[in-house]
């Protein structure tokens, strides 16, 4: 028997058979042979690919013992700055970040580019990572802040991404040179620099917020192709993710007002609904992919292209997806977004909860601290002695996948 | 929503895209992105959220059995009770259905006229068959025949209110294109009927309390937990606005929360408050969306609520924000748990009485509400399972004008005799069905089934509810046989032995 437990998910077939079984009731008014749960249970296991553990985690919503907000009469925030101590402050008004490892054409850049200025015209200031520079003119002056992403196998001095005059750089992290540049880029822009972490994710954060860096971003598609992740979800990605930052600022001085370091989340975060669940384990922005999927379905289109109308499709997707992040914290019972916490999640799913450390529903507690309980009351009980070390291994034995 | 040629081609590229790209896309929610692509809102979906793990499957009944030979007489279980009261812990009143299962809150505005008056009719003729079932009203207010009735329901109205009723309920007839229906045989009650008292407070008419059988106080719904009920613009037709007292054709949004009720005693406060106007006679339910299941029954415990009414995250509705549905809340089955340990906490100090607890969210046949009842619940509410059987095919687009069975639109495809017959005879066959589940564990009441009848067929099911496994054996023995046997075979051993006796026992299990 495993613990993992027996995971399905509910599909059209499964419609297909309440459905045929209330008709049935409703033809006949007779009692029936078998009932929905006898057909859901005989149909066949769905395979672990399609298991996407994001459906098996939802938030828990503010009912009487906590009151919700309301998003269409009460403010909900949802800016964030980023930066370091030291560094230049970047402020967005929604915690995104126009990320993707699409490739896309110069004209798709131009109405990501058309819809971000659009977006922050009417003070939805969000930022765009991007290697490419849009050739801005005078009437077409960028609004919005630039993170400009410095390749690794380039070795350009920071005066070359400076031309540009990008409000944030993003540098990719995989060995000593990487950090050798990030030492020397440090010394001479003030603004902020994340470092894309995921090539080399876990290790190495530490390293990186030392030298300076004002955040890490973590692609959650890289980082699950990577031998020591594989298997595993974008949950534990996160989770690890903001582990790593908060060992850095373990023992440091609180008093230096030096805690935000940002936790930039990207990849397989694309809809409203895992943006609140990525934050909720503890992400502060997300490197957002859809805007540079429109962009890019343009590609597919028979009609001629246009940058306008694709920029329309931006801006209208962007301000449908802002309803959708100011909305589900105010049900939560929270008048700011940054506000969520993985306490507000719950999962009816054990991968999930050993994964993000996330309390399994009904219950209340994750995994692990249920087994935990079992095993240190089967010990007192025995009275068996164990050191630390070894409760650790039967731990780490009992919750293995 | 028929979704235009633009529409359905930009769903295409967007999918062409998704599949070309090294990132992960979730297609089937793809069609999210093209929604608000077209008009900057927020995507809207109907019905419930679907959740990958239900848990319904994963329980088993020990000893039930639905299969019943085609000759057996399967109608002989008259001796067995299937009665559900409400009220009398506070109230006067006691309300008392024949099934322990309702008809949830689907409102008039939600659902078309056609299928209120298939529901209204439906349940007149089971009253008369002599199985009464309960209805609510949902939140947008309640349709004339429902608060006028019943026998006394006329008195204290003056004659200028009786006219402006009948007025409205000629027009809404008229408008539907059902004058055919005999006013008189429309405007009788047998059933017991409860309203809605939410916090849009869709209703005018002082009856709405006054004529109720009973009143649910919604605190929130299972499907926009902290949201607020929602009816989009295009539904709000002239007579729907009217029955709500709103502008037609607005959204009609209703705030979040009760405005005058932001905690615990403010609960108090206002189920006082319908106390007196009701004499204390109306029994009085809370309803809350499962989230914080233990925190919520316990201040409903406390606070003069005849029960509390618990709806599951899949839990239906007729239109709520897409992905708001789909994140938040908690399944109905592990919401028992802590709702039975909040009402034996109250009770290990309070003397019993007549609390009752209502589940809602995925509960569509008699082997559903067995297992609710056998987890604590009194009584279950059952929308989509009353949907289903007027010919509802789970399309989800409730919230639109448009709806394939005529139920949430397109109400001119609805048969109304057909609908009513449908209705019947699923409340039938269901109360068959939970009458032959009591009669094959040998019990006299529906009410009698424990939690000790049921066993879990996966460890997380039993983890979460409580539950022994198939096998007799808890999640806890489990647990410690796995540690004995390492800690057993660990003695004398070295610790990269240990490590590989641990990867060894590991293949075998």
């Amino acid at each position: 028997m495993s613990i993992g437990g027996r995971q399905k998910k509910l599909n059209d077939a499964d419609k297909f058979i309440i459905r045929k079984a209330v008709l049935e009731l409703a033809k006949k008014g007779t009692p029936r042979f078998t009932s929905i749960d006898d057909d859901v249970r005989t149909l066949p296991k769905a395979a672990s690919k399609a298991i996407n553990l994001w459906d098996y985690v939802t938030a828990i919503g503010a009912q009487l013992s906590r009151p919700p907000y309301d998003p269409y009469r009460e403010t909900i925030n949802l800016d964030i700055s980023i930066g370091r101590k030291k560094s230049r402050k970047v402020s967005l008004n929604i915690p995104l970040i126009i990320y993707s490892n699409i490739a896309i054409n110069y004209s798709s850049l131009e109405s990501v580019h058309l819809a971000l200025n659009r977006l922050a015209e009417k003070g939805n200031v969000l930022g765009l990572i991007s290697e490419t520079e849009i050739n801005t003119t005078k009437n077409n002056k960028r609004k919005y802040p630039l993170f400009k992403k410095v390749p690794s196998y380039r070795n350009d001095s920071v005066e070359h991404y400076q031309k540009s005059c990008p409000e944030g750089l993003v540098m990719e992290y995989k060995d000593q040179t990487s950090l050798r540049m990030l030492q020397n880029f440090r010394k001479e822009f003030d603004g902020p620099i994340l470092v894309d972490v995921s090539e080399v994710f876990p290790m190495d954060t530490k390293i990186i917020l030392e030298e300076g860096a004002d955040g890490i971003i973590v692609d959650t598609d890289k980082v699950t192709k990577n031998d020591r992740y594989k298997g595993k979800h974008a949950i534990a990605v996160i989770y690890d993710a903001r582990n790593a930052i908060k060992d850095y600022y373990k023992g440091r001085d609180e008093n230096d007002n030096d805690n935000n370091a940002t936790l930039v989340i990207a990849g397989d975060v694309n809809s409203a609904g895992k943006i609140i669940k990525a934050a909720a384990l503890g992400a502060n922005v997300i490197g957002y992919s859809t805007s540079m999927l429109i962009a890019h379905s343009n590609m597919y289109s028979e009609k001629p292209s246009n940058v306008s109308s694709i920029a329309d499709n931006i801006y209208s997707h962007m301000v449908g997806t802002k309803g959708e992040i100011k909305g589900i914290p105010a049900a939560l019972g929270y008048s700011d977004f940054h506000n969520l916490s993985s306490s507000d999640l719950r999962t009816s799913s054990i991968d999930a909860s050993l994964q993000g450390n996330i309390p399994l529903e009904g219950v209340d507690r994750t995994y692990r601290e249920m087994v935990e309980e079992i095993v240190n009351e089967y010990v007192n009980e025995k009275g068996i002695r164990l050191n630390s070390l070894e409760t650790q291994q039967i731990l780490r034995f009992m919750v293995s996948e | 929503m028929p979704y235009s040629k633009d529409i359905l081609e930009l769903k295409r590229h967007l999918l062409r895209a998704a599949e070309s790209s090294n990132s992960y896309f979730d297609l089937s929610k793809l069609i999210v992105d093209v929604r608000k692509i077209n008009d900057s809102e927020i995507p809207y979906s109907g019905l419930g959220a679907r959740s990958p793990n239900d848990y319904f499957p994963s329980i088993k009944i020990i000893g039930s059995t639905l299969k019943t030979k085609e000759n057996e007489d399967y109608r002989n279980y008259n001796n067995i009770d299937t009665s559900f009261t409400l009220g009398g812990r506070y109230s006067t009143n006691i309300i008392t259905s024949d099934v322990p299962f309702f008809v949830s809150g689907m409102s008039y505005g939600s659902l078309k006229l056609p299928a209120k008056i298939a529901l209204h009719l439906a349940l007149n003729r089971l009253a008369k068959e002599g199985i009464r079932v309960i209805m609510n009203t949902g939140e947008g207010g309640a349709l004339p025949w429902e608060l006028y009735g019943s026998d006394d329901s006329w008195s204290d109205v003056s004659k200028k209110r009786r006219e402006n009723v009948l007025s409205y309920a000629d027009r809404l007839l008229k408008e539907h294109h059902l004058e055919s229906i005999d006013r008189e045989s429309i405007f009788c009650r047998a059933y017991p009927l409860i309203t809605q008292y939410a916090s849009g407070r869709f209703w005018k008419d002082p009856s709405y309390l006054l004529n109720a059988d009973g009143i649910e106080i919604k605190i929130g719904q299972g499907a926009k937990i902290g949201h607020g009920g929602l009816l989009p613009g295009p539904k709000v037709t002239d007579l729907v606005a009217e029955n709500r007292g709103i502008p037609s054709y607005k959204a009609a949004h209703s705030p979040s929360r009760h405005l005058d009720i932001l905690g615990p005693e403010d609960l108090v406060a206002k189920i006082l408050e319908l106390r007196e106007i009701t004499d204390w006679r109306t029994p009085i339910i809370v309803k809350v969306g499962c989230s914080r299941v233990y925190d919520d029954i316990e201040i409903i415990l406390k606070s003069y609520a005849d029960a509390a009414s618990i709806d599951g995250f899949v839990g239906g509705t007729g239109a709520a924000p897409w992905e708001l549905r789909d994140i938040i809340g908690i399944n109905t089955i592990p919401s028992f748990k802590p709702a039975r340990e909040a009402i034996a906490n109250y009770y290990y100090e309070n003397k019993r009485d007549e609390f009752r607890l209502i589940g809602h969210g995925s509960v569509w046949d008699s082997e559903r509400i067995a297992k609710c009842i056998a987890l604590g619940a009194n009584g279950v509410g059952i929308g989509t399972g009353f949907l289903l059987s007027m010919g509802c095919t789970l399309v989800q687009d409730c919230y639109t004008n448009v709806c394939p069975a005529g139920l949430t639109g397109s109400y001119e495809k609805l048969d109304i005799q057909t609908s009513v017959n449908g209705i019947v005879n699923y409340v039938k066959g269901t109360l068959l069905e939970l009458k032959n589940i009591a009669d094959s564990l040998e019990r006299e009441s529906i009410h009698d089934l424990r939690i000790e009848d049921l066993v879990a067929t996966d460890e997380l099911t039993s983890l979460i509810c409580g539950l022994p496994l198939e096998n007799g054996r808890t999640f806890k023995d489990h647990v410690k046989e796995m540690v004995k046997t390492v800690i057993d075979k660990r003695v004398g051993l070295k610790e990269h032995q240990v490590d590989e006796y641990w990867r060894t026992t590991k293949k075998i299990e």
